[in-house]
């Protein structure tokens, strides 16, 4: 009798039958979380998701190895020994069963078979990646003897090992980026190494002059601390930062929240500012690998702090030299923009094919009012330098010969 | 025909879907002498009618209780009894 899945009254099934034996039917969840995503979420959605094939596998597994553990009469039979020789595997149903083995027709058929596996079940299913399970998954497996126990972990060495190395080749193509971020942390660092030293000498004066001091004299010594304090945290955290904005002609001289990107450099009135810039894919998911003939856009996003019309948003690749490779600019390529009034916010976006050779590049974006072709009345409200950096990646089957590669049309004729 | 007293060894195969469990129901139904049956959930749903239902209550006053579970066992296994295809004589 199939007493499949879990859940099952097993108090009650011992009561109804006493007498039983019971076959464990076990299969590695590396093919059999796939195999219940494929087969029975055909028709239950929710077993299309990997958590409940996994909830199921174990939930099924303890219980069955919980009759094991009553002491009751058991057999495991493996999915991978039927594959591989089912007339072995009958043959020991039948000797536990106490029945004579009689030859039985069919034994090599595929019986079940999913639709992706049709024809192919001999063969095995490609198996999932141990890494890609959970632990209770692994834990299972290991008292289903698919994964060596704990004092003998060759095998999930051998596994982690094959896991990690996979996340290692992922790391060497962020190796430059991460690179470039170390050194922007070590700056910081450098930074923070000043800030601290500014609490910690008035902190050392005030312990020095102990209790002569009067509550003026403390506030005197403490106000500085409590600014440096405020600039500290507002570098940790990076999020906004005031910015002293430089007053036009007579007006006084005010403060503006300005949003911090991540970027190399920062210039501009402020009176217009970026808020994010993005590298996007054909499908506008952020991206920071491209291939050669990608489509990818760069896309701005800018809030207005005052009312401002004729505004032109522009952008740059640049090489790790900091070389400008390409760009180019709304104004220049006559695509008008709305004016914008206070607290508008604007998102630009320049679509093109990535035609640069393997390297890592940066992307560079600013925010102007210009009207005139020469650039003479250009006012420039916000320029980000290096707010994105990316990585162009080599294809072993169109290497890029210097710089960029154009599509070049190529003919011959016959003399 | 089995009947609730001729079963002499019930093999239940167990674990989860999946599994390569109906490649061994199916080995069995051609064996003489086993007769295989699908669960499917039957046996839950009888345990619940006979001991969490609303009127398994009603069920306790008129029987009392290891009566009543004696009965319940006798009368699910002849129900499983009556699912087993009526090839043999005797089954397992």
């Amino acid at each position: 009798m199939k007493l499949l899945s879990r859940g099952r009254p097993w108090a009650f099934v011992f009561e109804l039958f006493p007498e039983a034996r019971f076959v464990h039917v076990t299969r590695s969840p590396t093919t059999a979380v796939p195999s219940m995503m494929e087969f029975v979420g055909r028709d239950y959605g929710v077993w299309q998701r990997v958590e409940t094939a996994e909830s199921e596998f174990v939930t099924a597994h303890r219980e069955a190895l919980g009759v094991r553990d009553l002491g009751k009469p058991y057999l495991c039979v493996r999915q991978e020994d039927i594959a591989r020789d089912p007339r072995r595997v009958w043959e020991a149903v039948c000797a536990f069963g106490g029945f004579a083995a009689e030859p039985i027709e069919g034994l090599h058929r595929e019986v079940n078979a999913a639709r992706s596996m049709r024809g192919r079940v001999r063969q095995g299913r490609p198996p999932l990646s141990w890494a890609a399970l959970s632990p209770e998954v692994v834990a299972v497996s290991q008292d289903l003897g698919y994964l060596p126990r704990a004092p003998e972990r060759d095998g999930v060495k051998a596994v982690v090992n094959a896991a990690l190395a996979s996340q290692l080749e992922d790391a060497e193509r962020s190796r430059a980026v991460l690179a470039r971020t170390c050194d922007e942390l070590r700056a910081q660092l450098d930074r923070l190494h000043g800030t601290i030293g500014g609490i910690l000498e008035p902190l050392r004066s005030l312990r020095v002059r102990g209790d002569r001091l009067t509550l003026d004299e403390v506030r005197r010594v403490l106000e500085p601390v409590a600014e440096t304090v405020d600039a500290y945290l507002g570098l940790v955290r990076e999020r906004d930062r005031r910015e002293r904005v430089p007053a036009a002609d007579g007006d006084p001289p005010r403060l503006e929240f300005r949003t911090t990107l991540p970027c190399q450099r920062r210039t501009g009135t402020g009176e217009v500012q970026l808020e994010r810039v993005e590298l996007l894919d054909a499908v506008r998911a952020a991206v920071r690998a491209v291939g050669l003939g990608d489509r990818v856009a760069v896309e701005a996003t800018l809030r207005a702090f005052v009312p401002v019309d004729n505004v032109s948003v522009s952008f740059a690749v640049r090489d790790a030299a900091g070389v400008s490779l390409l760009g180019t600019t709304t104004f220049d390529e006559r695509v008008p923009l709305p004016a914008l009034e206070p607290g508008t916010v604007l998102t630009v976006r320049f679509a093109f094919e990535h035609r640069l050779r393997p390297g890592v590049y940066s992307l560079a974006v600013a925010v102007t009012r210009v009207t005139r072709r020469d650039y003479a009345d250009a006012r420039l409200f916000d320029q980000a330098d290096g707010c994105v950096t990316f990585h162009a990646l080599a294809s072993p089957e169109r290497p890029v010969h210097y710089l960029v590669h154009e599509p070049v049309a190529i003919e011959w004729s016959r003399a | 025909m089995p009947t609730t007293s001729n079963i002499t060894s019930p093999l239940l195969i167990i674990g989860p879907v999946r599994s390569g469990s109906t490649w061994l129901s199916e080995a069995l139904l051609q064996h003489g002498q086993v007769q295989s049956v699908i669960e499917n959930r039957l046996l839950e749903a009888m345990y619940h009618e006979l001991f969490h239902s609303f009127w398994a209550p009603n069920l306790e006053m008129t029987v009392p209780e290891p009566e009543r579970r004696q009965r319940a066992v006798a009368a699910v296994r002849a129900a499983f009894c009556a699912l087993f295809r009526a090839r043999h004589r005797s089954g397992r």
